[in-house]
C-alpha cells in the first residue's frame, strides 16, 4: 500500500455535512445526507454506490455544477484552504478547471466535434492562462506526449480518433492548467477493459509524477480497490463506511457494502471470492 | 450431437471492411456459449446474422443442421423466427412507452401462438410474467416507465418465452443494469437454461459474469475467434496472447495498480493485438479448448 492512506493532517478537499436536496412540488429529496469525508493530497479517493446513491451528485456540488433543482442546503466545502460554497463570479470561474478538472462518463462526446483538438486545447489555455498561440500549441505537444497520442494529430478532428483517444485527450484537456483535484465521474464505463486498464494505469503514473488528487466514482468495485487508496461506500445518499481500499475489499465493515460484493461474480469463478474471504477472516 | 443452432465458418463484409472471418460456433440445449471482446470485435454481428438481419457472406448458419438458405418462406422461416429470440441491451429502449406490460406480453402470445380466448390469454400472461419471478398481478397493468432496468429485462425474457423460443441471443442483457439487480438477471436466464433446456449465446465484454453464466466461451478479436472452449479451461489456462490480455486487464481487487507485476506493457499489448490479427491454423489444448496459432 502507498503511505498516503489516511488523509493528510491538512487534507485538500474537506466535506463536512454535505446535504444535497433536489427541490420538487411534492416535498424535497435528499440526494446527499451529512455526508463527510477528506481528500488528501496526492491521493485517490473512491466513491461507491449504485445508481441514484447520490456519488454523481456530490461530484457535481464540489464543483458547483450542480443546477436547480438541485439545491446545496447544508454543509461545508472547503477546498484547499477555500470555503467553495462561498466562491463567487470570477473566483469561482478560477476554481473550475484551475483547481478541479472534471471528466464526465461521456467525456469522449464533451470535445466539439467541428474543432481541431489543438484549437480546444488552445480554448482552455489561452481563455485561463491567457497565453499566445505558440506557448498554448507547445504546452498542448507536451500534454498529448503526457497521453502516449502523438503530438502531429492535433491538427485532427474528435471523429478521427477512437474512443479511448478521446478519453484520453480530455485527460490531457484536464491536466492542462495543473489542477490539484480531478473528479472522475466513471470515466472509463464506455470503454472495454484493455482500454480501462491502459488508461487508468496511466492516470495513476501520471498523478504520481504531478501529485494531483483524484475523486474517482464508478460501481465496479473491483476495479475501484485496485484503483483508489481509500473509498467510501454511498447508500441512498449517506456514506455507511470509509476506508482503505484494502480493508474494504478483505474485511468490509458494513453489511451493505458486503452485499455490494456479493453481487460480482467473480472472475476465479467458483475458487474464491470476497465473500468467501470475509467470512473465513470474521469467525 | 447436432447443434440447435450454429454458424459454420462464416464470413461477413462490409464494403472493405471484414467484420467476420470464418467464424463458426455452435449452441446446444441447455447451455449457453460467452462470446466476449472488445468493441468492434464483431459480436454483435454474430447474433445479427443468427437473427437473420445480414446476410453472411461467406459459410453458413444452420439450425437443427439444416442450411437457414434453404427454409422456405412461410412456415419454416417463421417457425425460426420464433425459435430464435433476442434480448437487447438496452431495457429503456426495448419496450415500447405506450402499451402495457400486459400487452407486450399478448401480443406475441395471439400474433405466434394464435391464442384468440381473451381468458386462456391473461391466465398465460401472468403464467409467464410469474416465470420471470415478477409479480403478475401488480405489473401486468404498469407500463415500461413504471418499471426498474432489471424488471423491463424480465419483460423482455418473458417476451422470449411467449413465442416459445429455443434460442435466446442476449446481446449484453446486463451491462445496463445496477450491480445489485445483475445477479437477479443472470440467475433468471441460468434457471431457463436448466429447466426448459434453452440455449444461449451470451454476447459480453464481462468475462467475469461470462464464467458465471455460461458452459462455453469463444474470445472474439477483429472478427476472428481466437480461443475458444469451456469456461473454466480457457479462463484459467489462456493460451492466445490476446486471451491472456484480456484477461489481465479485467479488474482484480487482488491486484492494486502500483506495483510493477500488474502492469501491463504496452509494446505486450500492441503484440497481443497483432497476433490476434495473424491467420493461423487452430491447436487444440485440450478436450474442449481451442487455440488460432498466433
Amino acid at each position: 500500500m502507498s503511505p498516503d492512506m489516511s488523509a493528510t493532517p491538512e487534507p485538500l478537499l474537506s466535506l463536512q455535512g454535505l446535504t444535497v436536496d433536489y427541490v420538487g412540488d411534492r416535498g424535497d429529496f435528499r440526494a446527499v445526507d451529512d455526508v463527510s469525508f477528506d481528500i488528501g493530497r496526492g491521493e485517490v479517493f473512491g466513491l461507491a454506490g449504485e445508481s441514484g446513491c447520490g456519488k454523481s451528485t456530490i461530484a457535481f456540488a464540489i464543483t458547483r455544477l450542480h443546477k436547480p433543482p438541485a439545491l446545496i442546503s447544508g454543509g461545508e466545502i472547503r477546498f484547499d484552504g477555500q470555503d467553495v460554497l462561498r466562491l463567487d463570479g470570477e473566483a469561482l470561474r478560477r476554481f473550475r478547471w484551475r483547481e478541479v478538472g472534471m471528466v464526465f462518463q461521456s467525456a469522449m462526446n464533451a470535445l466539439n466535434p467541428v474543432l481541431t483538438v489543438e484549437a480546444q486545447f488552445r480554448d482552455v489555455l489561452v481563455t485561463h492562462t491567457g497565453c499566445s498561440r505558440a506557448e498554448a500549441h507547445d504546452r498542448a505537444v507536451e500534454l498529448m506526449r503526457m497521453v502516449d497520442i502523438d503530438p502531429k494529430r492535433l491538427s485532427d478532428y474528435p471523429h478521427q480518433f477512437s474512443g479511448g483517444m478521446r478519453q484520453r485527450i480530455v485527460i490531457a484537456i484536464c491536466l492542462a492548467l495543473n489542477p490539484k483535484l480531478i473528479v472522475m465521474d466513471e470515466p472509463t464505463t464506455a470503454l472495454d477493459v484493455v482500454v480501462q486498464r491502459e488508461i487508468l494505469q496511466q492516470i495513476d503514473g501520471l498523478r504520481r509524477k504531478l501529485g494531483f488528487s483524484i475523486l474517482f466514482i464508478t460501481h465496479d468495485l473491483s476495479l475501484m480497490v485496485q484503483f483508489c487508496d481509500r473509498i467510501g461506500v454511498m447508500l441512498k445518499g449517506r456514506l455507511v463506511e470509509v476506508g482503505a481500499a484494502q480493508q474494504i475489499f478483505r474485511a468490509p465493515a458494513h453489511e451493505y457494502t458486503r452485499k455490494l460484493w456479493a453481487s460480482f461474480p467473480s472472475v476465479h469463478g467458483a475458487r474464491r471470492t470476497a465473500l468467501q474471504d470475509a467470512a473465513e477472516a470474521t469467525p | 450431437m447436432t447443434p440447435l443452432l450454429a454458424l459454420e465458418r462464416v464470413g461477413k463484409r462490409f464494403g472493405p471492411l471484414q467484420a467476420l472471418d470464418d467464424v463458426s460456433i455452435d449452441l446446444h440445449a441447455g447451455r449457453a456459449l460467452a462470446l466476449v471482446g472488445e468493441s468492434g470485435s464483431g459480436k454483435t454481428t454474430c447474433a445479427r446474422i443468427l437473427m437473420l438481419q445480414h446476410q453472411p457472406t461467406a459459410g453458413r448458419v444452420l439450425f437443427r443442421g439444416r442450411d437457414v438458405a434453404t427454409l422456405d418462406g412461410k412456415g419454416e422461416l417463421l417457425a425460426y423466427r420464433r425459435a430464435v429470440q433476442m434480448v437487447f441491451q438496452d431495457p429503456f429502449g426495448s419496450l415500447n412507452p405506450v402499451h402495457t406490460i400486459f400487452h407486450h406480453i399478448a401480443r406475441p402470445l395471439s400474433l405466434h401462438a394464435g391464442m384468440a380466448d381473451r381468458k386462456a390469454l391473461k391466465a398465460r400472461v401472468m403464467e409467464l410474467l410469474a416465470a420471470v419471478e415478477l409479480d403478475a398481478e401488480s405489473t401486468a397493468p404498469k407500463y415500461p416507465h413504471q418499471l426498474s432496468g432489471g424488471q423491463r429485462q424480465r419483460v423482455n425474457i418473458a417476451r422470449t418465452l411467449a413465442v416459445g423460443a429455443e434460442v435466446v441471443l442476449a446481446d449484453e442483457p446486463t451491462s445496463m443494469l445496477d450491480v445489485s439487480i445483475r445477479l437477479g438477471v443472470l440467475n433468471l436466464l441460468e434457471r431457463m437454461k436448466r429447466e426448459r433446456g434453452m440455449a444461449f449465446l451470451y454476447i459480453t465484454h464481462d468475462i467475469a459474469t461470462a464464467r458465471y453464466v455460461a458452459e462455453e466461451i469463444a474470445v472474439m478479436y477483429a472478427g476472428r475467434i481466437v480461443e475458444w472452449g469451456d469456461t473454466g479451461a480457457v479462463i484459467d489456462s489462456p493460451q492466445h496472447p490476446y486471451t491472456q490480455l484480456l484477461l489481465s486487464a479485467v479488474p482484480d481487487p487482488e491486484r492494486p495498480f502500483h506495483g510493477e507485476a500488474s502492469q501491463l506493457q504496452s509494446d505486450l499489448v500492441a503484440q497481443a493485438r497483432d497476433a490476434a490479427r495473424a491467420t493461423g491454423g487452430v491447436r487444440q489444448i485440450a478436450g474442449n479448448h481451442f487455440v488460432r496459432a498466433a
